[in-house]
């Protein structure tokens, strides 16, 4: 059997460490059981339960927030949608009576003069209030 | 529980833990390996590797215990996994037994690399101390982990303390 090898006092380092490392571990299990640092560490579990405590109230209370804000949020859009609808019927309506407006120009520009001077002013007067109309 | 559910449920939990990039599921997988070399060394073949077996000359009964020694790694591991429901010392005992387990298991790969490179010839290649190496770094920086997570335990309770 050789001395003390290099690797050897690497494995016995080790040993020695985890062996000290264990008796703390044993100390630490008898001594902290009912010990003052048990005590600290349930202070500091309560601290901080009253923390959480206090956060999920705080948080309770913006989602009640948020809620109503969600409602508000929620009517607004419902009244953007309804006034998108509206508008979308009046361009329709538009279109219509710019169809409309065009077809009766075409009707009154195939009719030829009359003898009359106040049918043809008529005439005339509504071929221009129709092309003001449709600018 | 039907078989279904609890392999789905296996599975979910599996992909979660590789998910989350930690090295718990790494670590005990390369502990069981290493403790299953230990405890086959020691019971099965009741004896090491000539490379071992010379490098570590008189110490070398104390290398497959070593070996072993990392599952209390784990057994720290569950007791300080918890540390909202789990009493403070149990979770320091735990933070405890993982430093033995993660100092074990440097033991363990040191003395093989140190043992590598006392027994080899010179200009003889290595490969496995390579790796090897690599692991007994991991373990001293999980210990290194180990101490300040046991330190910022107490130091916690020291400020409350205070």
């Amino acid at each position: 059997m050789e001395g003390l090898t290099a690797a050897g006092a690497t494995v016995l380092g080790a040993l020695i460490t985890a062996g000290f490392a264990l008796i703390l571990a044993i100390v630490n299990l008898i001594a902290g059981r009912k010990g003052r640092r048990s005590d600290y560490a349930d202070h500091i579990t309560e601290s901080s339960d009253r923390m959480m405590e206090r956060m999920d109230k705080e948080i309770a209370r913006v989602e009640r927030k948020c809620s109503a804000c969600e409602a508000q949020l929620q009517s607004t859009e419902e009244r953007l949608d309804a006034a998108e609808q509206r508008e979308r019927g009046l361009e329709q309506r538009s279109r219509r009576s710019d169809a409309a407006l065009r077809a009766l120009m075409g009707v009154l520009d195939l009719l030829p003069p009359t003898d009359s001077d106040m049918v043809n002013r008529t005439r005339d007067e509504a071929i221009a209030l129709a092309r003001e109309l449709l600018t | 529980m039907s078989p279904q559910v609890a392999v789905g449920r296996f599975f979910d939990r599996l992909f979660e833990v590789l998910d989350s990039e930690g090295v718990v599921f790494f670590q005990v997988l390369v502990y069981l390996h290493t403790a299953a070399m230990g405890y086959s060394a020691r019971f099965q073949y009741d004896g090491l590797p000539p490379v071992l077996d010379r490098g570590l000359a008189n110490t070398y009964s104390i290398w497959p215990w070593m070996c072993m020694g990392v599952l209390v790694c784990l057994v720290g591991k569950i007791l300080s996994a918890n540390t909202a429901t789990t009493p403070y010392w149990v979770y320091t005992t735990g933070l405890i037994g993982q430093f033995i387990g993660d100092v074990c298991a440097l033991g363990a790969f040191a003395g093989y690399v140190m043992s590598t490179l006392e027994v080899r010839q010179p200009g003889e290649p290595v490969a496995a101390a390579w790796v090897v190496a690599a692991l007994a770094e991991c373990a001293f920086f999980l210990a290194l982990r180990d101490v300040r997570r046991w330190r910022q335990a107490e130091r916690a309770v020291r400020t409350w303390k205070d």
